[in-house]
């Protein structure tokens, strides 16, 4: 009993701090492009208002794909530690936690499969190519810190860089630092990296053809995918955090420098993609991974 | 090479067309619908290789339709109306697809607003109207009132 | 490699005749500018046919034009071109001006090239900002939408309307300059010139936008003048030619224009042509300003709502920002046009290169190939 309001409050939490990033995002992108851009709480009016409408559905296996896809989710949400907490005592393995990622994109997959247009489906396999694209040289980087700290518990990984600053693994690590930060624009779907949805060529994506509450429901799967993201990113990189405060807080730098890249690049087009993934990056993490080992 | 515009007229007239000077940079020849291909290929090897446009106008008091082709020669820096008159009640010429391949997408606007036929050209399916049951309705004798009195119910209010 | 399980697939899926699928880049899509659609025949990720789906933008102004007076056609011209509006007015003027035997006075003829400059500046800023939006890099769309505004107040003042002006009739122009707008005006030309080198920084030498649009469209030489390509098109193809020099409207023949031609042929070419043309049109501007005569601005020809256009014939044409627009006027002597035909710049690259460029591209290149060759759709539907 506990323990379902411990996930109900993390899940609420992880959706919260989402959508609070996406309007913040939101409103630095448009004072860099010269608008005034919408308020920083627009992501919660989005949502409450597209779960106020009817939608329509193809067939049973959209309403699931949607599902799905949250749930993985947020099920991934509940093994990343907050600050030390977690919603459930058990091991924050970060293997497990990379496996249960790829559920997110196989729902988005199946409802976008089931949805019958074929934007959806050229959508589906260049986000389903894209993932080939970034988790070789994100491996890489995550192999080169399992070696280096001896576990791959994303808890003890997080407590192995206490004591100030100079401890972190993003000063320790500099060139894989630079490697997942790379990765990380493709994880978050962000220019350069966002063939998956490019409104000019291919009318959305896979978003095509969801309207309404499972238009919602993208919104809100998008929310904890940044929430995970980024607070994968601070426990391997930024030392974790003593309270849940500084560790928002440290989320919300790395979601800055995502921003920042985002406004001032056009985007690649699938293949020219996959391989500056397989060249640039890897390379900086192959080497970090040598340096690591000698 | 350049000729000015009154060497072209003398080479025009030599081939037994005859040529109203207009304006300045812009002659205007009457030809006939079975010499149309012959001119028009002499006139590109003289150096008028540039085809603006294709347009038709309705003369509905003659009885007949008029032609006129654009081109415009980039060395010598004059435009040139070809005019050809076809009569109104069977309105067939000879398509030019095969010196200018945007010929074919005027011709097929021309047919769908005038219902001229294009002897040659591959495609004259209908390029912008969708569902269209009445006559072409660029010609003189479409009236636009009537038509949407008796389609939409519309009233025409003095 | 990368296809090899598609390619499977697609062996299996041949046995049955279900490879080829049809999309619509259609008239409902965040990529097309204006409602126009391309139908589209596709394997894979691979264009096979193309088939244009135009017409929606159809609105009957050669029917309309021939039902109202001559003056009252000013009110209709602009509205075949959005981006471009004022071509079309000094395009229609020019010719009934030549079918009627006036010249107009020098200081109306300085005032339309003043327009049609400016108008060109605009057009030309939603055309980078639209091949910028097709590739991703929203900023630059935004932020040249921002200084779009600058120019459309300047037209508010002078003109009274944003975005449609009428501001040409027949024998001249409207209004004149009020005072404090030729100040203002250099102000906004200054701010822009200096915008252009943030606009360098951020679109023109980008190395994606590099990566993207090398080698998009090759069009050769000899190709551009046999498909009917005009304007920046043409130029960026390697013909140096130019309406402004080569059949002189307006105030053109007093003012010096220089012609800028690039080798190279393909999408990249046409954007950088897009930008120096960009530069030489404000140094026009300022040019015409310094110039420009004193005297009236338009001749008396009586009552405009009674003017009578002789029997005759004429077709005049002006470089807009996107090619060759031309008009072809009948007259029979009487106080409506007998005839009005348009020409539009965007009918050979939307309709002929369409079928010659796009089979054997990807669906990821044609909002960018679009944007390009500045495709506008209104024209091409009129």
């Amino acid at each position: 009993m506990i323990a379902a309001i411990r996930v109900f409050g993390y899940s609420l939490f992880a959706i919260f701090i989402g959508l609070l990033f996406m309007g913040i995002g939101r409103k630095i992108i448009a004072r860099i492009q010269l608008r005034l851009g919408p308020p920083f709480y627009q992501a919660f009016l989005d949502v409450g208002k597209l779960f106020a409408r009817k939608s329509i559905t193809h067939n049973f296996v959209m309403d699931l794909g949607m599902i799905m896809s949250l749930a993985g989710l947020l099920s991934t949400m509940l093994f990343v530690p907050v600050a030390g907490h977690m919603a459930i005592k058990t091991s924050s393995n970060l293997i497990l936690i990379i496996y249960l990622m790829a559920i997110g994109h196989l729902g988005m997959a199946m409802a976008a499969a089931a949805s019958g247009n074929p934007n959806a489906t050229i959508g589906v396999s260049r986000a389903l190519t894209m993932m080939l694209g970034y988790e070789i040289p994100f491996f890489t980087v995550m192999l080169g810190l399992i070696i280096f700290n001896g576990t791959s518990s994303l808890e003890l990984i997080a407590q192995s860089q206490a004591g100030g600053i100079l401890n972190w693994n993003m000063v320790k690590f500099p060139l894989g630092f630079l490697a997942a930060e790379i990765a990380l624009q493709a994880i978050m779907g962000e220019k350069p990296f966002d063939a998956m949805v490019a409104p000019a060529e291919i009318a959305s994506g896979p978003m095509v053809e969801l309207g309404g509450k499972y238009l919602g429901l993208a919104f809100l799967t998008h929310a904890v995918s940044i929430f995970v993201e980024t607070g994968i990113m601070v426990n391997l990189f930024m030392g974790g955090a003593s309270n849940v405060f500084t560790f928002v807080l440290k989320q919300f730098e790395i979601y800055l420098i995502t921003i920042l890249i985002e406004a001032v690049f056009p985007r690649f087009r699938i293949e020219q993609a996959v391989k500056f993934l397989w060249t640039v990056p890897m390379s900086i993490a192959v080497v970090q991974l040598a340096i690591i080992l000698l | 090479m350049k000729l000015d515009k009154e060497s072209i007229i003398e080479l025009l007239n030599q081939k037994g067309v005859e040529v109203l000077d207009l304006y300045p940079n812009q002659i205007s020849v009457n030809i006939k619908k079975d010499n149309l291909l012959n001119h028009l290929v002499f006139l590109r090897s003289i150096g008028f290789d540039h085809l603006s446009f294709i347009n038709a106008v309705d003369f509905i008091d003659e009885g007949e339709f008029e032609l006129v082709y654009h081109v415009w020669s980039y060395t010598h820096k004059i435009h040139v109306l070809n005019k050809v008159r076809i009569s109104r009640n069977n309105p067939v010429i000879p398509t030019i697809v095969n010196l200018w391949e945007q010929a074919q997408f005027y011709e097929q606007e021309i047919h769908e607003f005038f219902g001229i036929i294009f002897e040659g050209n591959k495609d004259l399916s209908p390029l912008f109207l969708e569902n269209w049951v009445d006559i072409p309705p660029l010609r003189k004798d479409f009236d636009t009132k009537e038509f949407s009195v008796r389609l939409f119910g519309a009233e025409i209010r003095r | 490699m990368m296809d090899s399980p598609s390619y499977m697939l697609s062996k299996i899926a041949e046995k049955d005749n279900l490879t080829v699928y049809e999309l619509f880049f259609g008239p409902n899509h965040p990529g097309m500018h204006g409602n126009f659609g391309y139908v589209l025949e596709m394997i894979g990720t691979e264009i096979v046919k193309v088939r244009p789906n135009a017409g929606h933008l159809h609105r009957g102004f050669e029917k309309l034009m021939e039902q109202k007076l001559w003056v009252q056609n000013i009110a209709l011209v602009p509205r075949i071109c959005v981006a471009d509006p004022d071509p079309n007015e000094v395009a229609y003027c020019t010719a009934i001006e030549k079918i009627l035997r006036v010249d107009i006075p020098d200081r109306a003829k300085f005032l339309r090239t003043i327009t049609l400059e400016m108008s060109r500046l605009s057009s030309f800023l939603m055309g980078m900002g639209a091949l910028a939006a097709a590739v991703g890099l929203y900023t630059a769309m935004n932020i040249m939408t921002a200084d779009r505004d600058l120019i459309l107040d300047l037209f508010e003042w002078l003109t009274g309307a944003r975005v449609y002006h009428m501001f040409s009739i027949p024998g001249g122009v409207r209004n004149d300059l009020a005072d404090g707008f030729v100040e203002r005006l250099y102000k906004v030309l200054d701010h822009l010139e200096k915008r252009l080198i943030e606009y360098d920084k951020l679109l023109f030498e980008n190395p994606i936008i590099h990566k993207r649009l090398k080698g998009l469209g090759y069009v050769s030489k000899e190709d551009a003048v046999k498909y009917g390509l005009t304007g920046p098109n043409l130029r960026a193809s390697g013909n140096p030619y130019d309406v402004r020099v080569d059949d002189p409207y307006a105030a053109y023949p007093y003012l010096d224009v220089r012609v800028i031609t690039q080798e190279g042929g393909d999408a990249l070419t046409r954007a950088i042509q897009i930008r120096l043309e960009f530069e030489e049109t404000i140094n026009l501007i300022r040019r015409a300003l310094k110039t420009m005569p004193e005297g009236e601005i338009r001749l008396n020809l009586g009552n405009l709502s009674a003017l009578k256009v002789p029997k005759g014939e004429a077709y005049a044409k002006v470089e807009s920002s996107k090619g060759e627009f031309g008009y072809y006027v009948v007259s029979d002597g009487g106080m409506k046009p007998y005839r009005v035909a348009v020409r539009g710049p965007s009918l050979p690259a939307g309709l002929l290169l369409a079928q010659k460029h796009l089979p054997k591209m990807k669906i990821d290149d044609v909002a960018a190939w679009m944007a390009s060759l500045a495709i506008c759709p209104p024209d091409i539907d009129k």
